[in-house]
């Protein structure tokens, strides 16, 4: 269970503030895949990493399974990255001096699990994504689809309780976008909570909880009677 | 922390590769400059002292006072009390067996003078270094004239005049073997004996191939400095020849020599004790010469060779952080080139510290290559170094010293330089936001 109570978030990259989340109230039940739909600037990535705890909150309370995110230290949310929290983002991030099954594996040993170990589950990972060919070429060897996978594959090789994507399919084609959407649909299967921003209406269809966004703020009702009034 | 880090950053060295060698290269010139610096001047301290060593810390040596040196004195004045020889100067004759008498602490006193004349044999001719040790010196002080061992003949005779033993080499390069007759000055000598090869000696040239004997290097002004040099030039008695010192007395009375009066203590009296009484003995006898114990020579020449090492370390320490400074550049660049990296490191759970770790190991571990390479061409260097200054010394028994301390403290000084010219970018990148680190391109 996620919940986040009053959450806003001001930034302040030069003489303007930036206020990107204003004031958001949201649970996310486990198991369920939640997707938070919005225009550019509307705050959805920066509410995905304060819950991710890559940010904290300016204001307000985000709670894991009861935890209080904001109150732990930089180490705790570290680990807390590192063991219950997998990312995959719209620009895969993988690091392109690792090949794909050592990408795969650095959470596992940055959480202190043994190299062996580690590896081994690496290569399961890659095997579940279907990339188990692919494990030893560089990400730069791969293509955008493949090196999604093995970002999914390092999202998931902790078994972590909480999946977030951000524009997990922004820069696919529409067939390997189709498939991260099929591998979305079994994390929802393996009863993990997942929550994915995006602008793809195909990624939004699967949800089970879908978010509005708009100016830092949740719409839900509004885009709801928008949508309605469209039809 | 089973996180490995040093295969992370080992990666990340090679995928930079131009630059980490370059970066490596800085530290590993530093490194080269204080292992050779350091090696050839501990080797240089070694060897001086090994002679010191060889001649015993019990022997003091007795030099003219005032004398500015370069000519050293008649040989009469240091007469061995025989009243034939008239003292030439207003300083009085040193009588050893006086001054036995005198400081009860003597065991040995040995007579050495040397000067250089024009030498002739058959139809070659040129400059030789003649020395004459009395019976004493040769018996008593054997290691102060490269050990005075006789190959071939026999050691002048007592009493005997025109015998001349000959050095080695000069026996060599003169083309006379024993019982032939070589001309020292205006004097016929006969050869009597030649010695075997000085223990102090190797590679030295002293005569040349063609015929024409060089001038040897006489010893130079006998003080506490110079000391090492005149021993230096007893020792190695290959290119000399020798003739008695009685004799020498007879011929060449009121010429110049450099000459040296060598003393030894008696065992388990102390020599620092002991220099004033000579001191008091010799101004007793009127005589104008000072007391010099060994140790104090290499004290000296070690307090001179230490500060001159101090000096040449610091400019090759200079060198080094020079280095260190080129990879402080180098990680920052890398911090900034790969802050987006960080960010992802930190998204997957990285703490702080191991991004810390990350950075530090990077840098430590260019550090530490560029050490142990500086390491191995240092003492490359420093092998070639001795040989080249061991031969411009005539210094003998001559290499690099590599003392286990200064091997690991390279090494591991390189490590620690090496990550602490890292320390401040890997800070900077553990504290970098991930979200912030994750924007960037």
């Amino acid at each position: 269970m996620i919940s986040l109570r009053n959450v806003h978030k001001t930034y302040h990259p030069g003489p303007h503030e930036v206020r990107a989340v204003r004031g958001v109230d949201l649970d996310v039940p486990a198991g369920i895949l939640a997707v938070i739909m919005g225009p550019s600037g509307s705050g959805k990535s920066t509410l995905l990493h304060l819950i991710g705890c890559l940010d904290t909150p300016t204001a307000g309370e985000i709670e894991l399974d009861g935890t209080n995110l904001s109150q732990l230290s930089s180490d705790t949310r570290a680990e807390l990255r590192a063991r219950r929290i997998g990312f995959v983002f719209q620009k895969f991030n993988l690091i392109p001096n690792l090949s794909a099954v050592e990408n795969a594996e650095l959470p596992m040993l940055l959480a202190g699990v043994s190299r062996h170990e580690a590896r081994t589950r690496a290569r399961a990972a890659l095997e579940r994504v279907a990339l188990k060919e692919r494990a030893d070429h560089r990400p730069a060897e791969l293509s955008g689809g493949e090196q999604q996978r093995v970002a999914i594959a390092r999202a998931l090789v902790n078994s972590p309780d909480v999946i977030l994507a951000d524009e997990p399919t922004g820069n696919l084609d529409t067939e390997t976008g189709e498939r991260v959407l099929l591998l979305l649909k079994e994390l929802k299967g393996q009863g993990k909570t997942a929550i994915v921003v995006t602008h793809n209406p195909e990624v939004a269809s699967l949800a089970d909880f879908l978010v509005y966004m708009r100016d830092g703020k949740r719409v839900d009702s509004l885009e709801r009677t928008r949508q309605e009034v469209r039809r | 922390m089973r996180f490995n880090l040093p295969r992370l950053a080992w990666r990340n060295i090679r995928s930079r590769r131009a630059r980490s060698w370059l970066t490596i290269l800085g530290v590993l010139i530093g490194v080269t400059a204080v292992v050779a610096l350091i090696s050839i001047g501990t080797g240089v301290e070694n060897a001086v002292l090994k002679q010191f060593a060889d001649i015993g810390y019990d022997v003091v040596l007795l030099v003219p006072r005032g004398d500015s040196g370069a000519g050293g004195m008649p040989l009469a004045q240091l007469g061995v009390a025989q009243g034939a020889i008239a003292p030439s100067t207003s300083s009085r004759t040193l009588d050893p067996d006086l001054l036995r008498q005198d400081v009860p602490a003597i065991s040995d006193v040995g007579l050495i003078g040397t000067r250089v004349l024009p030498v002739s044999a058959g139809d070659l001719s040129g400059f030789v270094r003649v020395s004459a040790p009395s019976r004493d010196l040769i018996d008593r002080f054997s290691t102060l004239v490269g050990g005075f061992k006789v190959a071939e003949g026999r050691l002048f005779a007592t009493g005997s005049s025109g015998d001349v033993v000959l050095g080695a080499r000069s026996a060599e390069t003169l083309g006379v073997s024993v019982g032939q007759s070589v001309t020292l000055g205006d004097q016929a000598f006969t050869v009597v004996g030649i010695l075997a090869p000085s223990t102090g000696s190797r590679g030295v040239p002293g005569l040349t191939a063609g015929g024409q004997a060089q001038t040897v290097r006489t010893a130079g002004r006998l003080g506490a400095g110079a000391g090492a040099g005149t021993f230096r030039a007893f020792s190695n008695t290959d290119d000399a020849v020798f003739v008695s010192y009685e004799q020498a007395q007879t011929l060449w009375k009121d010429q110049p020599m450099t000459s040296l009066v060598v003393v030894r203590i008696k065992a388990g009296v102390s020599v620092s004790v002991t220099i004033p009484r000579l001191n008091a003995a010799l101004a007793r006898q009127g005589v104008a010469m000072a007391p010099i114990s060994t140790q104090e020579i290499a004290d000296s020449i070690q307090k001179t060779l230490g500060m001159l090492k101090t000096v040449l370390a610091s400019i090759a320490a200079i060198a080094l952080i020079v280095g260190a400074v080129g990879m402080m550049n180098t990680m920052y660049t890398a911090v900034l080139e790969r802050t987006r990296e960080i960010g992802i490191l930190k998204s997957i759970g990285a703490k702080d510290r191991q991004v810390l770790g990350l950075f530090l190991i990077d840098s430590g571990l260019m550090g530490l290559i560029g050490g142990i390479l500086g390491l191995l061409i240092g003492a490359g260097l420093s092998f070639i170094g001795t040989s080249l200054l061991g031969r411009l010394m005539a210094v003998t028994t001559f290499s690099p010293a590599f003392t286990p301390g200064l091997v690991l403290g390279v090494v591991g000084f390189s490590f620690v330089l090496g990550a602490l010219a890292g320390a401040w970018p890997a800070w900077h990148a553990a504290r970098l936001n991930p979200v912030e680190a994750l924007a960037s391109e």
